[in-house]
């Protein structure tokens, strides 16, 4: 008779083993007392195994990292960008001058890196560029509020991004700030 | 634009991890690496503790991964799964960590693991059983700290973490073969120890034992 080897054994213990190797393994334990007892043994020890239960919540202990205020201040800053979107859309303009403005928000969008932003920004100015060649000769003067709107967005945006950035050199430095317990 | 935050918004919130780390690779993306950390904490910090049998430090330790798999996540193949470079992370500084302790114990003899700092079981069980409970698992802690590390990262994986032998196979790059063996070579030593540290019941215990002729 032949005995299954012991990896064999470890699949069935935890239920890895596919229908037709475990009924084959089935039928060999129940003719074969030490297998059966061997099973035995280990699951005994497996059962014994789960006495150990890890820390269920966290403690509360200073210097913490909180992981989901990066995620926030990303959040944040794509709503306010997708806002100031929205708000430059409901405007009609003079062509020229809104291109410039939004150059000028893609110029600070550039220098905070990034790339995602700046291609929302293209795409909106490909956009509301296509518009405004049916809306060239309507009036101007909408044209210094949404000037001021899209300025506060890329302020906005690059205040979070900044923030975030801060956040991500603050947690690459993190493993020479952990206190190492003496 | 209504529209285009409509499409965008079902991807942006249930992505795959894989996505999410694609997505810190290419953007720096703090976003999606707070979610990445935010569904891996508890698991990694529960491997820590099981690694290092210390609940504290496995805390701290945890937080080091994810600074480390942020520091490392070019590191990260596209075509892997990204729990598989997780746990490998977390079990090298695991092994690091245990390599300190090893050093510093060299200098003093104490005890490495803090009794007090053992997870209490649930509130369902009476104070009596509690503490029962909570000895077998102290039992199950000093046995799992002394069986060969890399025993025991099977058995945290597999046991503990339900990872199939094939995954844990990935995270150590050996063959699946040799897991299934450390783990039934794992499970005998355990067995050994178990009965080794498992206290004598009150019953028989010492004390009264003393004074009777054997």
């Amino acid at each position: 008779m032949k005995h299954p080897s012991r990896e064999e054994m470890m699949s069935y213990l935890y239920d890895e083993l596919e229908s037709e190797p475990r009924r084959a393994l089935e039928r060999h334990l129940e003719e074969c007392a030490p297998c059966r007892a061997h099973l035995a043994e280990w699951r005994s020890t497996t059962r014994q195994l789960d006495a150990y239960a890890a820390a269920p919540a966290r403690t509360t202990r200073p210097g913490r990292q909180h992981w989901a205020r990066p995620a926030l201040a990303a959040a944040a800053a794509a709503v306010v960008l997708f806002a100031g979107f929205a708000l430059g859309r409901s405007s009609s303009v003079s062509h020229a001058e809104l291109e410039a403005a939004t150059q000028d928000v893609e110029a600070r969008a550039l220098a905070a890196g990034r790339a995602e932003a700046q291609r929302q920004l293209q795409q909106f100015a490909a956009d509301v560029g296509k518009r405004l060649d049916t809306l060239q000769a309507q009036q101007s003067d909408d044209y210094a509020s949404l000037r001021k709107e899209l300025e506060t967005v890329a302020v906005l945006t690059e205040a979070g991004f900044r923030q975030t950035e801060n956040r991500f050199v603050a947690l690459a430095d993190m493993p020479t700030t952990v206190p190492t317990t003496p | 634009m209504a529209r285009t935050i409509e499409q965008l918004l079902p991807r942006l919130f249930t992505p795959s991890d894989e996505q999410l780390i694609w997505r810190v690779q290419q953007q720096d993306d703090a976003g999606a690496f707070g979610e990445l950390a935010q569904r891996w904490e508890i698991p990694i910090r529960r491997l820590c503790e099981r690694m290092i049998g210390d609940p504290h430090k496995a805390e701290d330790l945890a937080q080091e991964v994810f600074a480390r798999v942020f520091v490392r996540r070019m590191e990260f193949e596209p075509d892997g799964k990204f729990s598989t470079f997780l746990w490998r992370v977390a079990l090298n500084l695991c092994y690091d960590e245990l390599r300190r302790r090893q050093r510093r114990a060299e200098f003093s003899l104490d005890e490495l693991v803090d009794d007090d700092a053992l997870a209490l079981p649930g509130d369902e069980l009476s104070p009596s059983a509690r503490l029962e409970e909570q000895e077998r698992g102290q039992t199950v802690r000093t046995a799992l700290q002394r069986l060969p590390e890399h025993y025991r990262a099977v058995v945290v994986l597999r046991h503990y973490e339900d990872l199939k032998f094939r995954e844990i196979a990935d995270v150590l790059a050996i063959p699946e073969g040799t897991v299934k063996s450390r783990m039934s070579e794992a499970l005998d030593q355990l067995a050994v120890l178990l009965k080794e540290f498992t206290p004598p019941a009150p019953e028989s215990g010492m004390r009264h034992k003393q004074g009777i002729c054997v």
